[in-house]
């Protein structure tokens, strides 16, 4: 048993020196800290190998541990594809990351909910009250409803989660009044925890993430990323990978798509 | 050295208890180990797969110092005694417990020893498909295990020991008493071996030991009896030793060979040997050989069954010979069976002086009663002649006219001749007997007519003295008999005479029995009853004595020679019977009279 063990462990080994050593370094894809790195890497890691795959590139996931250390990552040149829109904000717009592609599906929107049963109608009866949010750093879960307050002249006690499950969560467990999400991770969270909640806010549509290339990532390597990317959806080859993960394919998106988030961010002096 | 029973039961006691123990305690200790690995595989296996979760966030994000971090947590409990992050970067060693910290198990060297646990190594993967980040290897730590078996084991160990000691301590107590009497007896025995024989065992209550402490109480006690018993029998045998030494009588023994073996002083008085120069010799050299023979008589005597008194003469070494008497008696050994004679030797020299002397006298005593017979056989005769003469010529003188007074003269010559006549005739009688001149004739007669006759004289001076006199003869006596008549009248004419001389007032009974009756003969038994003065008891033993009566006045006062009952007793003594006399003073006398007759 222990020699078979060890010739396990050899082996694995080897598979990882083989990556390590035998091809060029992966380039490294960063992904924005919308749920923990574990839920990230289970949906991101079968993407990107497929991604890698089809366009003969080696792509590592690569995130900090919060999102501001994905987003300094971001800022260091670190990453030479991202998947977020941080780099919208004024202080990442220097770099020139490129908008390659956009996550597929409907149009994400800002949503605050509060407890089914709450007495919460509407954004002034939160007045003063506790709202759960996955970070400063969340567009549609942040900037985006921080706008809606001021604008509706409510003032909030912000309760950071980290991420957005971590904001629903609190909601679940009644630390917090209402919390702001992510559309799109409202209807899984919903669906997973099997909890209703009560939508007292829903944003205008901004687009989903983007998929961004640094400049330095030559313009071959981008193209065969981008042609892999868009894809994924027509390729019969990725049809079970896109049921596991629960995503419907990336589709084409340029930068001017984001200029509503930048408009955003720069309202809230991002 | 010599073994202790307490120290070698202890001692086998504890080794055995310490074995089965110990053994036991291993047994389990194993099966404890087993149930340890078991659980420390579980543990580290457990442990990996809650950890797993933690540490994926931190491998995708590259956090490896939180991974670490996260192990050294959950590590916290020591379950692990070595982690290892294998990467493509290479691998990292995250916790590497020291031997010296494993040994912070404190559970001591020789008990890890005994142990033997297999340390599980187990390897995760470390993955987010299909990505491979790490495998994680980890190897169980023991310390834990160590310590808690450690912990069982120690308190087993002190219950063990515990157990142990207070077993011993009372099975050593309990062996301590129950050896006790075994001491005492020990200390019993040693002074009942010193002479002590009153040392006992007190009585115990266990058990195994009252038979012990029974038969010894019993052996003292035999013992004790015994040697009482020999004591006895040294004393009696030492007296008996010295009467043997110190008899006046020779007392020797000799073996079956008849070499002298024992030697008393009596004996060196009467032969002159001391008794080492006697033992040893031949018995007969002692004794003068028989006349005419060269046999000994002493030796025949050894020989004879049942031994025999024998008279011999000894020779003395310094002296005359010595007539002597010897006894023998066989002399047993120890088992019964004989092994010599007991020798006893008399001398004699007196008794042989005396028994000359005796006959010499005795000779000259009868030669002298002979001599007296007869001259009194002669004299009397002499006497009798003229008596006769005397009373003849006063019969004729009574023939012839005389005077009053010359008659009364004559009749006093007649009496006194009559009486003066009795009396020689009672000399004569009692001389012819004393000479042996007497003899009793053998003829038949008839026994009734014998008895009546006896009584018919007395019929008449028993009148006068208004006496009753009867006469009875059984009616079984047979009619004849054969026998002397003439001395048995003579008997019976003299008792009836005496009882009748002797009796003032009341009666005179005879009566004759017979007692047995035989083919050959009859014994009868007379017996003459009167009721006269009676005899004194003293004198009773002497009334059968020549001259003799109760009291000599009476010769004066009734007359007679006093010789009647001499010559009654030595007639029925003539005739092969018995002559003796019962007697009352003042109240009467009988006397009886049995003799052996013929049937005719």
């Amino acid at each position: 048993m222990a020699m078979r063990r060890t010739i396990l462990v050899v082996l694995l080994l080897g598979a990882l020196g083989t990556v390590a050593h035998a091809q060029p370094p992966p380039l490294a894809f960063g992904v924005l800290n919308q749920q923990s790195p574990t839920l990230t890497a289970e949906r991101w890691n079968p993407i990107l190998q497929y991604v890698g795959t089809a366009a003969g590139v080696a792509l590592r996931l690569r995130m900090g541990r919060t999102v501001d250390e994905t987003d300094e990552m971001m800022g260091r040149g670190e990453l030479d594809f991202v998947f977020t829109n941080h780099n919208f904000q004024s202080e990442y717009e220097r770099i020139g990351f490129r908008v390659i592609a956009r996550w597929g599906g409907e149009p994400i929107r800002s949503v605050i909910v509060v407890a089914a049963d709450s007495p919460v109608r509407q954004l002034k009866d939160l007045a003063g009250k506790k709202v759960a949010f996955p970070s400063r750093e969340a567009f549609v879960a942040y900037a985006v409803p921080l706008v809606a307050l001021k604008t509706a002249g409510v003032t909030v006690e912000e309760v950071l989660a980290g991420n957005q499950d971590g904001a629903l969560a609190q909601l679940k467990a009644q630390q917090v009044q209402a919390a702001a999400v992510n559309s799109r991770f409202l209807k899984q969270y919903a669906e997973r925890e099997a909890v209703t909640f009560r939508q007292i806010y829903l944003s205008d549509p901004y687009p989903d993430l983007a998929v961004i290339a640094h400049p330095r990532v030559p313009a071959a390597t981008v193209d065969a990323v981008r042609k892999a990317l868009l894809g994924m959806k027509s390729d019969p080859a990725a049809a079970a990978l896109l049921e596991r993960v629960k995503f419907t394919g990336f589709e084409p998106a340029t930068d001017r798509d984001y200029d509503g988030v930048r408009r955003i961010y720069r309202q809230i002096g991002q | 050295m010599t073994p202790s029973l307490r120290a070698l039961v202890l001692g086998v006691t504890s080794v055995a208890l310490v074995t089965v123990m110990g053994g036991g305690l291993l047994v389990d200790l194993r099966q404890r180990v087993k149930g340890a690995q078991v659980r420390l595989d579980e543990d580290s296996q457990r442990l990996a797969a809650g950890t797993l979760p933690l540490l994926v966030d931190a491998f995708v994000v590259g956090d490896l110092a939180t991974a670490e971090q996260i192990l050294r947590r959950v590590n916290a409990g020591g379950v692990w005694r070595r982690v290892q992050i294998l990467e493509p970067r290479g691998s990292r060693v995250v916790l590497d417990a020291s031997p010296a910290a494993e040994r912070a198990s404190n559970a001591p060297e020789w008990f890890r020893a005994l142990l033997t646990i297999k340390l599980p190594v187990h390897r995760h993967v470390i993955k987010v498909d299909p990505v491979v980040y790490a495998v994680l290897v980890v190897e169980a730590s023991a310390a834990a295990v160590e310590r808690d078996l450690w912990a069982q084991a120690r308190d087993m160990l002190l219950i063990t020991v515990v157990l142990l000691g207070t077993l011993l301590v009372v099975t050593g107590t309990i062996l301590t008493r129950g050896l006790r009497p075994l001491r005492t007896l020990a200390e019993r025995a040693t002074r009942l071996g010193r002479g002590d024989l009153s040392a006992r065992m007190p009585d115990t209550r266990l058990a195994e030991l009252a038979p012990t402490v029974a038969a010894f109480n019993s052996m003292a006690a035999s013992l004790e009896q015994l040697l009482a018993e020999v004591r006895a029998k040294e004393a009696a045998n030492r007296r008996l030793a010295a009467i043997v030494e110190q008899s006046e009588e020779a007392i020797f023994t000799v073996a079956l060979d008849q070499r002298i073996t024992s030697w008393n002083r009596g004996a060196e008085l009467l032969f002159g040997w001391p008794a080492d120069a006697a033992l040893g010799r031949a018995l007969d050299t002692l004794f003068a050989p028989d006349a005419g023979t060269r046999d000994r008589q002493v030796a025949r005597l050894l020989a004879t069954r049942p031994p025999e008194r024998v008279e011999t003469t000894a020779l003395p070494v310094r002296t005359p010979p010595v007539p002597v008497v010897v006894a023998s008696s066989p002399l047993a050994g120890e088992d019964g069976a004989q092994i010599g004679h007991i020798v006893v030797v008399r001398d004699i020299t007196a008794r042989k002086r005396a028994e000359q002397e005796m006959q010499q006298a005795r000779e000259r005593a009868e030669e002298g009663s002979r001599a007296k017979s007869e001259f009194l056989a002669t004299m009397s005769h002499e006497l009798l002649t003229p008596m006769n003469g005397i009373l003849g010529i006063a019969q004729l003188l009574d023939a012839t006219p005389l005077t009053a007074e010359q008659r009364e003269l004559l009749d006093t010559i007649e009496r006194s001749g009559e009486a003066l006549l009795q009396v020689i005739n009672d000399l004569l009688e009692i001389s012819r007997i004393e000479a042996g001149q007497v003899q009793v004739e053998a003829r038949a007669f008839e026994l009734r007519g014998v008895v009546a006759d006896s009584v018919k004289p007395f019929v008449l001076p028993a009148q006068h003295k208004k006496l009753a006199v009867t006469v009875a003869v059984a009616p079984e006596a047979p009619a004849r008999v054969v026998g002397d008549p003439v001395r048995l009248r003579q008997v019976l004419v003299n008792l009836v005479g005496n009882a009748v001389k002797f009796t003032e007032r009341g009666e005179v009974a005879v009566t004759v029995e017979t007692t047995d009756h035989g083919e050959d003969g009859v014994d009868i038994h007379a017996r003459v009853r009167d009721t006269g003065i009676g005899i004194p008891a003293d004198k009773l033993s002497m009334i059968f004595e020549v001259f003799t009566q109760a009291d000599s006045s009476l010769t004066r006062r009734y007359g007679g020679t006093g010789l009647g009952l001499a010559i009654t007793a030595r007639l029925v003594a003539l005739m092969g019977g018995r002559a003796w006399v019962e007697s009352e003073l003042g109240r009467g006398s009988t006397f009886h009279v049995t003799l052996r007759l013929g049937r005719a």
